[in-house]
């Protein structure tokens, strides 16, 4: 990272920060060593599947399953330091298990944008 | 590096992964579960030695598992930590409550839980020790039990249990009072007298208990032999002092009751006092307290134990006593009972409880430990105290025999006479019967009249002793002080004794029976009736009824002859008196 451009870095940072927290996510990288690459191939893993399912779930009204979905994507967010998509999620988990499907319709659609961010931010960690 | 893994249940495959990591770095071994049912089913397979939970699992959440976790791990600690964020309280108490001991909260931090982990393993370790000694500290428990039930089965078998279980005792006693040091021995002599024995050694626990034996052990074998009460207190005084260990001791009293005569001797070394409390009158259900009459067995003597043999005091005292009459003997457990406000139980509440028993007529034993028990607040003060009463009963029912000693028999003729006198110096400290004793129970048809015998053998030698020899006047002991005094001027009258008592004993067959003759002469002036009694002067070589016209002098015995035996005659001017005893053979 040292040889990347200062400017360059600057933007990253910027853009960055915005979906993962840093800090969290080098501590991470430093406990995992050798298999931080297994980590995040497991998250973008679950996500897909989770996200899938989501829709499905979303689709059918089953608002228990989608909150539940909803938790268990918010706990690998949290880990990996993805803090904005996991306030979203927690609030789609709290709206889907009070059962509010206007809001959590919503709230999906935005998950959904700040997921694709996220992913979009954790690989760019990795480049 | 360890054995026992760390079990991680966790449903999301991204947390399992550093967690496992995390742990897995630190040296530990890492299962993982992603459910609550393969957490469990782990746990039960592979013993972790910790248990990371989500609260939020499928199947089974977090806190059931900690729950049947924590109810299967009875014995051994499974330190649980819950993985949830620190956020909500409710959530929190709610993971104690199901048994976690721990938290961790994200982002994981490998710092913080080696810490944790580090932590818990202390914990368990603590735990482990804990239980090892417990388990150590209960096997020691459990043998100490066992020593203490064989040490006292092999105290029952010596004392002879069977003779406190008769009608006119009762006592007080807890399972494990020979390891606080309390004995209560008791048993009849062969001279149809009873004699018992109320001891408290110094100390508790083993020490004061190994003194029993061989106190127990003397006591008996004596008694049984018929040895006056002065000797039996010598001999267990002597070999307390050679098996005791300087400083310990034993606080005793022993007694003589003698139902036929009406007597209680006694030696009473460091015990507390004795009570003698005056039964209801007859045809009275109750009395007031007060009216109920007491007179006291003091302690005159240091405990058994503390002199050596040349140097003990084996006086003995005397009290006359009538049947309805109680004796009350305690250990100073008694009167030292403490209260919850730290008051002891005294020697003024003794005996009031003690009078107000008797006044309603119930056994003072019990009323006793009701109001101990009331003192101290609770039953199990009386543990540590030992009572006994006994009642003075009507002669006729009084009928407990001791076995014969363990003698070898030598069996004798069938027909046989001896002659054997004691004089001077050696009166004073002579007790016929045991030696007679050897010598009767050659014969086989005497052995079922022993207690008779032997009961007729020391009332004449005492006759003749005291009547004879020693000049003492009967008349004293009419009353209780003279009674004392009697026996007073009888000790010091002895240390100076000049004179003879001879026993002549013939056996013969008569028919089916065998004939015991027992004369007892003396060195005296000779029997001089009393002015108002003249009428029953009696003729040499003739037979002569003394009945109760001549109890004033006699005392009780004549009459006790009389009933005992089938001749009773008086010659030589009163020097000699002879009886016949009829036994039958079939036995």
């Amino acid at each position: 990272m040292a040889e990347r451009p200062r400017l360059n870095w600057c933007v990253t940072k910027m853009i960055e920060a915005q979906w993962v927290n840093e800090d969290a996510l080098s501590i991470l990288r430093e406990v995992m060593e050798g298999e931080f690459q297994a980590v995040l191939d497991a998250f973008y893993q679950q996500a897909e599947t989770a996200w899938s399912e989501a829709a499905t779930q979303l689709a059918q009204e089953d608002l228990k399953a989608l909150s539940r979905s909803a938790h268990a994507l918010k706990g690998s967010a949290l880990s990996l330091g993805a803090e904005r998509l996991c306030q979203t999620l927690q609030a789609l988990e709290s709206a889907a298990q009070a059962g509010a499907v206007g809001e959590s319709k919503a709230l999906y659609q935005q998950a959904s944008k700040e997921l694709a961010a996220t992913l979009t931010a954790l690989r760019a960690q990795l480049a | 590096m360890d054995s026992e893994p760390i079990l991680v249940a966790d449903d999301n495959p991204v947390d399992r992964m550093i967690l496992a990591k995390i742990i897995r770095d630190q040296g530990y071994t890492v299962i993982e579960a992603e459910d609550g049912e393969a957490a469990l089913q782990l746990y039960r397979d592979k013993q972790p030695q910790v248990v990371l939970l989500d609260a939020l699992m499928p199947k089974l959440d977090g806190f059931e598992v900690a729950r049947a976790i924590k109810a299967e791990a009875e014995v051994r600690f499974t330190p649980i930590i819950f993985l949830t964020a620190l956020t909500e309280a409710a959530e929190l108490a709610h993971c104690l409550d199901a048994g976690g001991d721990d938290f961790l909260s994200k982002p994981y931090n490998r710092l913080i839980l080696q810490a944790k982990l580090k932590a818990l393993r202390r914990v368990r370790e603590l735990h482990q020790t804990t239980e090892l000694q417990r388990d150590a500290i209960e096997r020691n428990n459990q043998r100490l039990m066992q020593e203490q039930g064989a040490a006292k089965a092999i105290f029952d078998r010596i004392a002879h249990r069977e003779y406190l279980e008769i009608d006119c005792i009762r006592y007080l006693m807890s399972p494990i009072a020979l390891f606080n040091g309390d004995v209560l021995l008791a048993a009849p002599t062969p001279r149809r007298t009873f004699n018992l024995l109320l001891g408290d050694f110094t100390g508790h626990g083993l020490t004061a208990s190994v003194g029993a034996m061989p106190l127990a052990d003397s006591f008996y074998a004596l008694t049984q032999r018929g040895l006056a009460l002065a000797d039996i207190a010598s001999e267990c005084n002597r070999k307390l002092n050679s098996v005791l260990p300087a400083g310990y001791f034993c606080c005793a009293l022993l007694a003589e009751i003698s139902f036929d005569k009406g007597t209680i001797e006694y030696w009473c070394g460091g015990l507390p006092m004795g009570y003698l409390l005056s039964g209801v009158a007859q045809g009275n259900k109750t009395q007031a307290p007060d009216a109920v009459a007491v007179r006291t067995l003091n302690s005159r003597h240091l405990p058994l134990g503390i002199q050596p043999a040349d140097r003990f005091d084996a006086t003995t005292q005397f009290v006359s006593v009538v049947a309805g009459e109680r004796l009350v003997l305690c250990t100073d457990g008694v009167i030292e009972a403490i209260s919850p406000s730290g008051e002891q139980f005294g020697e003024e509440r003794l005996l009031a409880q003690l009078q107000q028993a008797v006044a309603k007529n119930a056994c003072t034993v019990t009323a006793l430990q009701s109001a101990l028990a009331a003192h101290c607040g609770n039953s199990e003060s009386t543990d540590d105290i030992t009572a006994v009463e006994l009642t003075i009963v009507e002669s006729k029912a009084f009928d407990l025999v001791p076995a014969h000693p363990a003698l070898e028999y030598e069996t004798s003729p069938r027909q046989w006479q001896l002659s054997y006198e004691v004089r001077d110096d050696s009166l004073a400290d002579f007790t016929p019967f045991p030696l007679l004793q050897r010598m009767l129970l050659g014969t086989p048809a005497l052995r079922s009249r022993m207690s008779e015998i032997g009961m007729v053998v020391t009332e004449m030698y005492c006759n003749a002793l005291e009547h004879g020899v020693l000049q003492l006047d009967s008349s004293l002991k009419q009353d209780a002080s003279g009674f004392a005094k009697y026996y007073r001027t009888r000790s010091e009258a002895l240390r100076n004794a000049r004179g003879f008592v001879r026993f002549e004993l013939s056996c013969r067959e008569q028919g089916k029976h065998v004939v015991l003759e027992i004369s007892v002469s003396d060195s005296g002036p000779g029997f001089r009736p009393a002015s108002d009694r003249s009428n029953v002067q009696p003729d040499p070589g003739q037979e002569v009824l003394l009945g109760n016209a001549d109890s004033a002098f006699h005392g009780r015995g004549i009459g006790l002859l009389q009933e005992t035996c089938q001749r009773v005659e008086h010659l030589d001017d009163g020097r000699t008196t002879k009886v016949e005893l009829v036994c039958d053979q079939d036995d």
